[in-house]
This record gives structure tokens, C-alpha cells and sequence, in this order.
């Protein structure tokens, strides 16, 4: 028997089979994990997709390979299945707390003013030559909501999955840079220093039965988005029954951790050089930015709309916490605010529509799949 | 770029502006609902236990008079009052319903123009009743769908009214 020293190690050593893209994506990923150690831009998704993403590069790793490879069965079966992001939504109903927007139900009509970033992305992705379903599924980044965004691109584009993962976390994490500008430029010092009446007290009862009644309206208007809202108002009544202790907190502990892993491992998993690195991953990116800097725009001019016709005026900085980025919009406006005027609290003014976008961006995802249809 | 595309995207992005602005609008206004049925609930049952707690007659101390005389209220039993605030009532309600009835939406379901304050809509109105051969100016503001406030002379009144089969109010508490 010849035993070839060269060709055994040409085909057994990584280093001999590496690409410029694998190099690249390992670079990508990389960056991701000191963003996420350093700055800690959402460093709980960040970590998870930017490590495996360096994991996915190394070459001759068959982590992805079908049938048995680790990522592949998680993103086959846990994140192409939808199950990932909606037990994530489950966790996120039972960390909710929708009082500021049982208290001032205004809110919500903020909530879908920002949703116009979503639409606007859209239209831009489809100028920029992507199809319906690939601009649907971008433009949901501007809802700043990303298990919507992997849930609807996973229906509507999976070949996307990846960039708009990244996007949409990323964006999110560059909240407080993205959207201060955006503010100033559409408010006034004046409208800044807006102060809002202090929110009445909500009752148990109440908060017991806005999941319930939550639930019924958008399921009998949008079957489409009864998988995303029915999850979050389940885990929110968990919460506020206040009889199932041990499975609110397991939903928003236990199961939250471990399918945030499986969420990061999944997407991470389709970070390769050959399906990442095209031109269209860059566009995604850019559109990302347009999504979020015009869904907060949308929500502050519609609050400006709505005290043309108001008595009683609400500060327009509250319509940009109407992105979902659960509470770092809200935190963002907040701190805009105490800037102006040390005293001004909004925070809780600013949650409302905060918590109101988590509802439009699943709404605005549930009339996507009734139109375009998914998987 | 195909215009096919355009299109379709130009018409799911209005239709997905109108949807979700009509869902969350009907939201707001059922949590809107919601919140005041349970909080008129709410007075209604604080009003019952100020008045259990006003009628207990072994409160004795200088103080708790003091809370009883605030609380309990005196029950006008006039006969001339109570006729030109109930002829007040009528007119307001008559006047309000036919101003109402102009809409389409209300000639159809008449019977919502008595929720509406429901959604915080309150009627507000001064008349001039002519009652026994002289004329009084009398101002009447809606409550709720029962009870309202009545000003005239200077007094005002408070007003928990029920309705008879033709709809014309009958006062069963003047205060």
C-alpha cells in the first residue's frame, strides 16, 4: 500500500482547504463576539451567531452537514420549523408587562405609526430589484423585532435568513445611536419638554384580560399572525394570572436561555462564506438602517398628527419608542428627555408604545403571509 | 426592477398601513371599553360601600359625623323640582338624539347613542324649560347613559334616571 503524505494532508487539514470568504465570514463573525463582549450590543444573540459563524468557516467542519450534523439538525428542526422564534415569543409575553399600554391604549395606534419604517423598506428593497417575498421579509427589520423578522423570512425567504438575522439584532443594538438624530431632527426643544400626565394605576383584572381579548381581536382579523401573537399573550397571561408562578418563570428564564441558544446556534449556522457573502447581504444591511431610521420617523410625526387634534399634548418622542426594541427605544426616548429637562419622566409613557410595536410588527408580519404566502 | 413587483408591493403595503392601523385602533377602543366598564363597576361599588358605611349608626365621635354629613346626600322630593328637571332631561335627550340621527351611523343603530360615553363622548347642554307658566334656564350634562348633572337657579342636582317602554326618563333618584 502507498501511503501519500501530501495528498492526505491536502485533504485532511483545514488550513489547506480555507477560502478568502471563509476568512472574511470569520473576520465578520469575530467582529460580531467583541461587539457583543466589548460592547455589548445584544450580546445574548450576538455571542451565540457570531461564534458559530467563526465555527461554520473553519473548513472541513461538518457541524453542517445533513444527515447528523449538530447545526444542521437545530436549524432544520428548531429554527426552520418556526419553533425557536415562537417559544421565544412565549418568554417574551411572560417578561412583558403591558400596563403602560392598558393604561393609555393611545398607545397603540404609536405602535402602528412606527410600522411605516417596514413598508418604506419594502418599497425600497423591491427598487433595489429584490423579489415581494425577499422585500417583505427585510423590510420586517424595521418592526426592530427579531424573532418576527426570523420567523417571516424563514417563511418567506430562508435564503435570507442569515443577513436579516443580523440585521435586524444588530440595528437593534444600534438603537441609541440610530434613533436620537432621527428625533431631533423631527421635534422641537419645545416639544421635547413635553410633559405627560402621570398613568393611572391598571388593575390585575385588567391585565388579565388584555392577552385574552388580544388574542381574540387579532386572531379573528389576521389568522396569519395567531402563531406570533397567541405565543406572546399565552406567556403574558402566565405572568399576570399569578396562579402559574413556576411556568411564568420558566418560560421567561428556563425555556427563553435555552432557545436563545438554539436561536444563536441556528442562525449562526447559515452564516457561511457561500450563502452569506453576496451583494445582497450588503443591501440588506443598508436597508436595515433605512427600515429603523423611517419607522422612527413614522412614529414621531404621527405623534405630532395626534396632538393636532389633541387637548391634552403627548410628547412626540414617545412615537419612536413605537419600534419594538423592547425597552432600548423607551430608554432611548427617556433619556432624550431627561437631556431637555432633568424632571421629565416618560419612560413608562415611552413602554407603552414600545410594547405596542412587539404587537403591530406581528400584526404587520400576519398580513405579510395572508398576501404572499409563506413557506 | 419589475413593475409587477412594484405593484404588488405598492398594494400589500397599503392594505398591510390599513390592517394594522384598524386592528390596533379597534384594540385600543376595546381595551378603552374594557378599562371604564370595570372602573364605572369599581365606583359603583365604592359609592354602595360610602353609603353602607354613611347609614352604620354607631359611629358616634365628632369626626365621623363630620365624614357622615359630607357623604350622605339629601333626596329632593319637590314636586315642581322634580318635574322641570325630568322635563329638563326629556329635552336634552330629545335634542341630542335628533342632532345625533343626522349621522347615518346612528339613525341605523339609535340605541348606540347611549353608550357613547362610553368612549368618553359627553353631551353638555342650557335650555330654557317652560313649566307652569314660567320659563327657567336650566343646564343639563350627561354622566352616563343614567345619570346626569342638572344646574338651575343656581342649585345643582344630581340625577340617577331609568327609562320608561317610550324612552322618556323617570327620575328614581334626585340628590
Amino acid at each position: 500500500m502507498e501511503l501519500d503524505i501530501f495528498s492526505l494532508l491536502s485533504e485532511n487539514i483545514g488550513l489547506f482547504h480555507i477560502t478568502v470568504g471563509n476568512i472574511v465570514m470569520i473576520a465578520v463573525g469575530l467582529l460580531l463576539v467583541y461587539l457583543a463582549i466589548k460592547k455589548e450590543y445584544e450580546p445574548l444573540i450576538l455571542l451565540p451567531i457570531g461564534i458559530t459563524a467563526v465555527l461554520v468557516n473553519l473548513p472541513l467542519q461538518t457541524l453542517t452537514e445533513p444527515p447528523y450534523g449538530l447545526l444542521f439538525l437545530v436549524k432544520k428542526y428548531l429554527i426552520d420549523t418556526e419553533i425557536v422564534p415562537l417559544l421565544i415569543f412565549l418568554g417574551l409575553g411572560a417578561m412583558t408587562d403591558f400596563g403602560p399600554l392598558i393604561a393609555n391604549p393611545k398607545s397603540l395606534i404609536l405602535g402602528a405609526a412606527a410600522q411605516l419604517g417596514v413598508f418604506i423598506a419594502l418599497m425600497t428593497a423591491l427598487l433595489l430589484g429584490f423579489s415581494v417575498k425577499e422585500a417583505a421579509a427585510i423590510g420586517i427589520i424595521g418592526g426592530a423585532d427579531g424573532p418576527t423578522t426570523i420567523y417571516l423570512t424563514v417563511k418567506l425567504a430562508p435564503h435570507l435568513l442569515a443577513a436579516n438575522a443580523v440585521a435586524a439584532y444588530s440595528y437593534m443594538s444600534l438603537v441609541p445611536l440610530i434613533q436620537p438624530p432621527v428625533i431631533k431632527a423631527l421635534t422641537t426643544r419645545e416639544e421635547r419638554l413635553i410633559r405627560m400626565k402621570q398613568l393611572r394605576p391598571v388593575s390585575k383584572t385588567e391585565k388579565i384580560l388584555f392577552p385574552i381579548v388580544t388574542m381574540i381581536v387579532v386572531g379573528f382579523m389576521v389568522p396569519s399572525a395567531i402563531p406570533l401573537i397567541g405565543m406572546i399573550m399565552i406567556g403574558n397571561l402566565f405572568r399576570e394570572s399569578g396562579v402559574v408562578e413556576r411556568l411564568s418563570k420558566a418560560a421567561s428564564e428556563e425555556l427563553m436561555n435555552i432557545v436563545t441558544i438554539f436561536l444563536g446556534l441556528g442562525v449562526g449556522s447559515t452564516m457561511r462564506a457561500d450563502l452569506f457573502l453576496r451583494p445582497q447581504t450588503l443591501m440588506i444591511i443598508g436597508l436595515g438602517a433605512v427600515a429603523f431610521a423611517t419607522a422612527t420617523a413614522g412614529g414621531v410625526l404621527f405623534a405630532k398628527l395626534i396632538n393636532l387634534f389633541s387637548k391634552e399634548k403627548i410628547n412626540p418622542m414617545i412615537g419612536a419608542a413605537g419600534v419594538s426594541a423592547v425597552p432600548m427605544s423607551a430608554r432611548v426616548v427617556q433619556s432624550l428627555a431627561s437631556k431637555e429637562d432633568p424632571n421629565n419622566y416618560i419612560l413608562m409613557h415611552a413602554m407603552g408604545p414600545n410594547v405596542a410595536g412587539v404587537i403591530g410588527t406581528a400584526v404587520v408580519a400576519g398580513v405579510f403571509l395572508s398576501l404572499l404566502g409563506g413557506g | 426592477m419589475d413593475p409587477l413587483s412594484l405593484y404588488t408591493g405598492a398594494y400589500v403595503s397599503l392594505i398591510g398601513i390599513v390592517i394594522v392601523f384598524t386592528i390596533l385602533s379597534i384594540l385600543a377602543l376595546t381595551i378603552e371599553i374594557i378599562s371604564r366598564i370595570l372602573y364605572r363597576r369599581k365606583r359603583v361599588i365604592e359609592a354602595k360601600e360610602a353609603i353602607v358605611e354613611a347609614k352604620k349608626p354607631t359611629i358616634e365621635s365628632r369626626e365621623s359625623k363630620a365624614i357622615l354629613e359630607t357623604k350622605a346626600t339629601k333626596i329632593v322630593k319637590d314636586p315642581d323640582t322634580v318635574a322641570l328637571v325630568s322635563a329638563a332631561i326629556t329635552a336634552f335627550n330629545e335634542y341630542k338624539i335628533s342632532r345625533l340621527k343626522k349621522m347615518p351611523l346612528f339613525k341605523e343603530f339609535p340605541g348606540l347613542t347611549r353608550i357613547l360615553y362610553l368612549a368618553g363622548i359627553r353631551f353638555k347642554g342650557k335650555l330654557i324649560v317652560s313649566l307652569g307658566g314660567s320659563d327657567k334656564e336650566v343646564e343639563v350634562e350627561e354622566i352616563d347613559s343614567s345619570t346626569y348633572t342638572v344646574r338651575v337657579g343656581g342649585k345643582t342636582y344630581r340625577v340617577i334616571a331609568r327609562y320608561d317602554l317610550e324612552g322618556k326618563p323617570i327620575i328614581v333618584r334626585l340628590e
